[in-house]
């Protein structure tokens, strides 16, 4: 049904967290591949020429809010202010439930907010259905 | 040589001398010199002009002993009368005294030898002489009157008939006089006289009977007009008797009362009407005589001291008010000449009293005239307004809110410009730090140095609408924050009650901040603390899929994170409860050099700078601190070791401590060489567990705790650092009051 694997950019500081997403996805049974940057200051490097071919150009991309180096909200104004990246969804994936970081993310255009589950067997459900919504079923904008 | 000297020298003989002659005839006798001055008179004279001495009446005019009006023609006819000649008429004399008397005079010219003299003779007039003489003069006057007059002369028989009435009656009632003659008086007087009429004539009548005197008598009463009106008149009435004495009838005059009546009646409607006034009022009008008594005492107020009009009178009023010592000396005082106005309790009735004293037209005091206002009430009311007043004026002057009330002004154009301040209460100095004591009657402008009335408009809208209105403002004048509720007080006039709420707005800014912090903190806490959760809760799960899937190779990893993220969260709490702990656990406050607590730490921090090769030198001598010791070795001690821990890939690590005084306070600083901070993260660095670089040992609660210790003295904390590469300088203040 698709062409090549689904390019997944996951933006998550938490070395932990990301093995963990990693491998929830991982254990998918769809063709995807993961790129992992741990730091805001790569993920402009990364986006900033997609047109190069340097990088693959993300299907979707998994965003934690809090980063050290720089803040998720941050991040997600750039992706949504740039020409180009801007129709790729962005999913807020982090362990803040705060409503005020809900707001601000959506008022930023979000596509969707996760709250990573302290239970693992929720963990990994929430990667499931995640992987399948958006890997499988949604469509990719052209 | 005088005539009286030549009489005294004759001797007629028979032992009297001719004066003693002169001085026994029955006339006065007056010599005078041709110059008409007197140059004797005789004893007679003394009694026609009432002397005790005759003498006085030497070298007087004789002339001027008559009458003036007639002195002209007895003068003429002296200069027509020849020697030894004489005339005669009736004259009047008048006395020194200035009373008057007729009598005969002769004059005659006497020569005796060359000098012409005038003898003067003055005689008694006889009965007969004195009546004609008055008769000629009664007629000459009635003719005078009844030509003149209107009064109607009338005369009545003893029956009460009409014998006589004058034809002036045709004018006065418009009778004829043949019309009345002959009628009966009762005919003519009203039926309500009769009674009071009868009994008068029968009374008259049996007192002429009697033989006593009946004197003559006005009366008034109406009688009827032929017109069958009726009419006031007044008659005088005399009783007529014949030569025998016996009683005749009456005579009289009548004359028309008609317009003195009205007048009457006017009057006395007019005093029926202040007198209905006067007792209706809540007055008393009261008049008393210079002996204390009650002449008057009238009015409406009387009925509040259970007295009736009139019911002291004849009293006096230092025994009706001897219990009123005051009202007594009032009275005492206004007989005195005094005019008072005093208020007085009578029996709880409150009067206001005005004393008048009345001056006779020989200024002596003969009465007063007194009026008392009942005021009870309007008393009580003053005196509750007073009590208000004073309950209002303590509630306004205790109040511990600033109370100025004003009004507004407005310019020719009838637009309002300014606003003035009226009255202001003790509060309002303490409220604004203004002085009150000249602030009343003043300009809004000038009290408070503005170029424009402060919240003019929305204190001119409360004026003018009546709407009140409150609200929080900052004034940049008094630098101050206030509460304000403007109030209307009247048309154009406002009240303001306000409150500085300078410090509890800094609270409320301060609480604010804090809250904000907390907010923050939570926030980070429940971020921080549920991600090693997540880590140890998503690795056991995975150990569970490794196990049954018998994935050897990454056991051994799963285990690790779990452990790392169970070590990460023991350092959270523990951090957690450091971090807590400051503010709340609190080391007294020392008096320390801050160079001895630097010392110190580096002498602590000796194994890694010695490690690290890294240099530290203290600049100067720092000043001496009020701190909590040990916490102030926290802070150095987590400053040193991030200035070493970020030494980067610095060969030559350099650490710099020491203190500049900047704008009046102490800013210790300490400077690296190091990696230093891009400007972006300038403020999260402080921020907690917020760690620039990820795979720093740490939990990036270090620049949070110090920044918290430094707030907690009171200081503040900033970096400064061009950028990355560059070394930063971290600085902070510690107030000297700490």
């Amino acid at each position: 049904m698709r062409e090549g694997p689904f390019h997944i950019l996951l933006i998550e500081d938490n070395p932990d967290h990301a093995q963990l997403i990693m491998r929830n996805i991982r254990n998918l049974k769809i063709p995807n591949v993961v790129h992992h940057i741990d730091d805001g200051e790569a993920v402009f490097n990364y986006l900033q020429g997609p047109e190069e071919g340097k990088d693959p150009k993300p299907g979707s991309i998994l965003l934690d809010l809090r980063q050290p180096r720089i803040d998720g909200i941050e991040v997600l104004k750039f992706i949504k202010s740039k020409a180009g990246i801007k129709q790729i969804p962005v999913i807020i994936l982090t362990t803040s439930e705060a409503e005020r970081d809900i707001a601000d993310a959506y008022g930023y255009n979000a596509n969707s907010y996760l709250a990573k589950p302290v239970d693992f067997g929720k963990f990994a459900e929430l990667l499931e259905t995640l992987g399948y919504y958006w890997l499988y079923w949604n469509k990719k904008p052209i | 040589m005088s005539l009286s000297a030549a009489f005294g020298q004759l001797d007629l003989g028979n032992g009297s001398s001719l004066l003693t002659i002169l001085d026994s005839l029955p006339q006065g006798l007056l010599l005078c010199g041709a110059n008409g001055a007197i140059i004797y008179a005789n004893t007679r004279c003394k009694e026609f002009f009432q002397l005790q001495d005759v003498s006085v009446l030497q070298n007087t005019l004789f002339l001027e002993l008559l009458d003036a009006d007639e002195r002209q023609s007895i003068s003429d006819k002296l200069q027509h009368i020849s020697d030894w000649s004489s005339f005669s008429c009736i004259s009047t004399f008048v006395r020194p005294d200035g009373s008057s008397f007729r009598g005969k005079l002769n004059l005659s010219i006497a020569d005796p030898a060359d000098t012409p003299q005038i003898l003067v003779s003055i005689g008694d007039l006889t009965e007969q002489e004195s009546a004609a003489i008055k008769l000629n003069e009664d007629i000459k006057k009635y003719r005078l009157l009844t030509e003149n007059m209107k009064d109607v002369i009338w005369s009545l028989d003893k029956d009460m008939r009409f014998t006589y009435i004058s034809p002036s009656d045709k004018l006065l009632r418009g009778y004829e006089a043949h019309e009345v003659i002959g009628t009966f008086i009762f005919d003519i007087i009203p039926q309500e006289y009769h009674l009071s009429f009868q009994t008068l004539i029968e009374e008259r009548r049996n007192k002429i009977l009697k033989g006593e005197k009946v004197e003559s008598m006005v009366l008034e009463f109406e009688v009827y007009c032929k017109d069958g009106s009726a009419m006031w008149i007044e008659i005088m009435s005399n009783p007529v008797f014949d030569e025998e004495g016996v009683f005749k009838g009456f005579q009289g005059v009548a004359r028309d009362i008609r317009q003195r009546k009205e007048m009457e009646f006017a009057l006395r409607e007019t005093d029926e009407r202040y007198r209905m006034v006067v007792s209706n009022a809540p007055i008393v009008l009261f008049e008393i005589d210079a002996k204390g008594i009650f002449r008057l005492s009238e009015g409406g107020g009387l009925r509040k001291l259970g007295l009736k009009p009139a019911q002291v009178v004849g009293l006096s009023a230092f025994d009706v008010y001897r219990d009123y010592p005051d009202i007594c000396n009032h009275v005492r005082r206004a007989l005195g000449g005094e005019i008072l106005h005093e208020k007085t309790n009578v029996n709880d009735i409150i009067f206001d009293i005005y004393y008048h004293p009345v001056l006779s037209k020989r200024k002596k005091i003969t009465s007063l005239i007194g009026i008392a206002i009942e005021i009870t009430d309007k008393d009580k009311a003053e005196q509750l307004l007073i009590e208000s007043e004073e309950k209002f004026r303590t509630l306004f002057e205790s109040m511990s809110e600033g109370v100025a009330l004003h009004d507004l002004v407005f310019n020719a154009q009838g637009k309002p410009v300014n606003y003035v301040i009226n009255e202001v209460n003790q509060s309002y100095s303490i409220h604004t730090g203004i002085d009150i004591s000249n602030i009343k009657g003043k300009l809004a402008t000038e009290v408070y140095g503005t170029s424009e009335p402060p919240y003019f408009k929305e204190f001119s809208d409360v004026a003018i609408t009546g709407k009140p209105f409150s609200y929080e403002t900052y004034f940049p004048p008094l630098e101050r924050y206030f509460r304000i509720s403007v109030v209307c007080t009247g048309k154009n006039r406002f009240a303001t009650v306000f409150e500085d709420i300078t410090v509890a707005k800094n609270r409320e800014s301060e609480l604010k901040s804090k809250n904000e912090e907390l907010e923050r903190f939570t926030y980070t806490v429940s971020h921080d603390l549920r991600s090693p959760l997540v880590t140890i809760k998503g690795f056991v799960g995975m150990l569970q899929q490794d196990i049954a899937s018998g994935n050897i190779e990454e056991i051994a990893d799963d285990i690790r994170r779990i452990n790392q993220a169970a070590d990460k969260m023991t350092d959270l709490l523990n951090d957690l409860l450091e971090l807590s702990q400051i503010g709340r656990i609190i080391n007294p406050p020392v008096h320390v050099s801050m160079k001895e607590i630097v010392d110190d730490t580096i002498e602590l921090l000796n194994g890694i700078i010695s490690d690290t090769k890294a240099e530290v030198r203290i600049i100067n001598d720092m000043p001496t601190v009020c701190v909590d010791k040990k916490r102030m070795a926290e802070v150095w001690q987590n400053l040193i070791e991030n200035a070493i821990k970020f030494k980067s890939s610095q060969q030559n690590p350099l650490i710099e401590i020491g203190s500049v005084p900047d704008h009046g306070e102490n800013v210790f600083f300490i400077r690296d060489n190091g990696q230093g901070i891009d400007a972006k993260y300038h403020e999260s660095i402080f921020g907690l567990f917020n760690k620039l670089d990820t795979k720093s040992a740490g939990t990036g609660i270090g620049l949070s705790l110090v920044c918290r210790i430094i707030e907690i003295h009171g200081g503040r904390i900033w970096v400064e650092s061009e950028g990355e590469g560059k070394g930063a300088t971290f600085k902070f203040t510690i107030p000297d009051k700490h």
